[in-house]
């Protein structure tokens, strides 16, 4: 697939992992972007952020070969609606790090390598109980709602993060989303 | 909003949906986020201060204010608060109590 203005989000994810396999680095796709594979909602993101263990210089070579050149901290492609960032690892979920993600999602282009629907929304949660952030209260709510997740895992999690009382009320307000 | 009585005034109200959104507030912002003048926003929270229902900090320059944790009906009002809040027309939420506040790298879009 051709990347030009026309190329979806889910696309460009799909064929910037498979690219980036097929060169032999490791990527993690994270953030808004995994919230918008799993849950089309008012969220839309504006970029791909990929974690990877791999050298940076390497990634440099690697996006070149499909027209993406380094900007400051982002990759950016003349044709391409998109920016793409390779932000600083660890892959982590609140106070908890490293993590390992335990999702895949298979778009046309490729297999993208992200945060299970469970882990995705603990990770959107960290932001609602450690800064606050409503934005990411409602995508968590969005993912929640839109497939199966593990709420026993993510109510052990919210408790080692000190933020029980969060829980509650994401876990009220799934329920009012579901009814 | 939508229970000014209940609060006293609808300032007040606002005031306090903004704290229980966001967790915390400083007058510039709440009176920026409700486009009303610094001088409503203060007198309001100066109000809440002295009636015990807030206490603030000084960050700097800023006086930011934050539910007070000693409050014995804080637990009460914040759920009250909580379901106005999801009560409120979407474009309103959208409009007011849905900024980004984690963190975001300098320069990055928002």
């Amino acid at each position: 697939m051709k990347i030009d203005q026309t190329i979806t989000l889910e696309d460009l994810a799909g064929l910037v992992a498979e690219h980036l396999r097929h060169e032999g680095i490791e990527s993690t796709l994270v953030g808004r972007a995994v919230v918008w594979l799993y849950a089309k909602n008012d969220y839309p993101s504006k970029d791909l952020d990929f974690i990877s263990p791999n050298d940076h210089a390497a990634i440099i070579q690697a996006m070149a070969k499909i027209g993406f050149k380094p900007e400051g901290k982002d990759f950016v492609h003349k044709d391409c609606p998109w920016t793409v960032e390779f932000p600083t690892g660890p892959l982590a979920i609140g106070n908890e790090n490293p993590v390992k993600a335990e999702g895949s999602f298979s778009t046309k282009t490729g297999v993208v390598q992200l945060f299970s629907p469970t882990q995705c929304v603990m990770d959107r949660l960290a932001w609602f109980y450690h800064n606050n952030d409503r934005q990411c209260l409602d995508q968590a709510l969005a993912v929640a709602a839109a497939h199966p997740i593990k709420l026993e895992k993510i109510k052990q999690w919210s408790a080692r993060e000190g933020r029980s009382e969060k829980y509650e009320q994401f876990l009220r307000k799934l329920k009012i989303l579901k009814a | 909003m939508m229970f000014p009585a209940l609060f006293g005034n609808a300032m007040a109200e606002k005031v306090l949906l903004y704290i229980a959104n966001y967790g915390e507030g400083y007058i510039n912002k709440i009176a920026k986020t409700y486009g009303v003048s610094p001088s409503q926003v203060q007198k309001q929270l100066k109000r809440l201060e002295a009636g015990g229902i807030l206490v603030s900090r000084l960050m700097g320059n800023l006086r930011v204010f934050t539910l007070n944790p000693r409050f014995a009906l804080k637990a009460e009002l914040l759920a009250l608060l909580e379901r106005e809040l999801e009560l409120l027309p979407k474009e309103a939420t959208q409009k007011l109590f849905r900024e980004r506040t984690r963190p975001r790298r300098t320069g990055k879009e928002l």
